[in-house]
């Protein structure tokens, strides 16, 4: 299997790969706490990977493409005034994609 | 464009630079390394993200490992985290940065460096950094989409 074999084909080619790793083994991305979510947009805004949606019946903020996240990029969190985005911890997903790095090698 | 000493290329009002003795992370930070220790940066692509830096706020700490954060700038379109690229400890903060946080976007590779800190992991550090031509093709996919948004 190569590279080319593990990459997501729905995935626009600007976000199928960070590092030369497939992005979809890298678990990082935001998660919405629905009930502190009030539907600002503010990340919405502040996003300009089209991470984020809007669930219009809910009228809250949804994740729509987790892929689209750049890796250890969190400052989206700064712009949500409710503090209802988390990110996983940075250790466990450094932990991830160094162990990736042996599989796909660096440039 | 390559130059003698760097990559460069235009954008909006900005002329971007990618020095080539430095290694870069794909988050926009820079690392020159100096023996066993480095300095830490911002790359020039980062004003255009976030315009006019007003404050910089460092984190409390002597040491960090590569991939945390290092600090958050602010400007009048947002508040951005800064990650650090390398593992070190005895770490400083420009002090600079205290009063002229403009040196951040004007001399990005210069005077408005972010950080000093002794290498402790540097051989490992480096397989997660790019080289100057590697990284000065992220920045121009960087910019395309930029563009296109």
């Amino acid at each position: 299997m190569s590279l080319k074999d593990d990459l997501l084909p729905d995935l626009e080619p600007r976000y199928q790969v960070y590092l030369g790793i497939p992005r979809q083994f890298i678990p990082w991305y935001p998660t919405i706490d629905a009930d502190l979510c009030i539907g600002c947009n503010k990340c919405m805004d502040f996003c300009h990977d089209t991470v984020y949606a809007v669930d219009l019946a809910a009228k809250k903020v949804i994740v729509a493409d987790k892929w689209h996240c750049q890796v250890y990029c969190q400052s989206c969190t700064h712009a949500c005034p409710k503090g209802a985005i988390t990110f996983p911890d940075r250790a466990d997903v450094k932990a991830v994609i160094r162990e990736l790095r042996q599989k796909y090698p660096a440039y | 464009m390559k130059t003698e000493h760097n990559f460069e290329l235009g954008f909006d009002k900005f002329q971007l630079k990618v020095p080539q003795d430095l290694y870069y992370a794909g988050y926009d930070t820079w690392v020159r390394v100096e023996g066993e220790n480095a300095v830490i940066g911002m790359t020039d692509f980062i004003q255009t993200k976030v315009g006019d830096i007003f404050f910089f706020n460092p984190v409390e700490a002597q040491a960090l490992e590569q991939d945390e954060v290092l600090g958050t700038i602010e400007s009048i379109k947002a508040t951005v985290d800064i990650t650090i690229p390398v593992s070190g400890d005895h770490l400083e903060f420009n002090p600079a940065l205290k009063s002229s946080t403009e040196l951040i976007s004007n001399d990005p590779y210069g005077q408005g460096w972010i950080a000093k800190l002794h290498l402790t992991d540097w051989e490992m550090d480096k397989s997660m950094l790019l080289p100057a031509n590697k990284y000065f093709e992220l920045m121009q996919e960087k910019v395309k989409n930029a563009l296109d948004d």
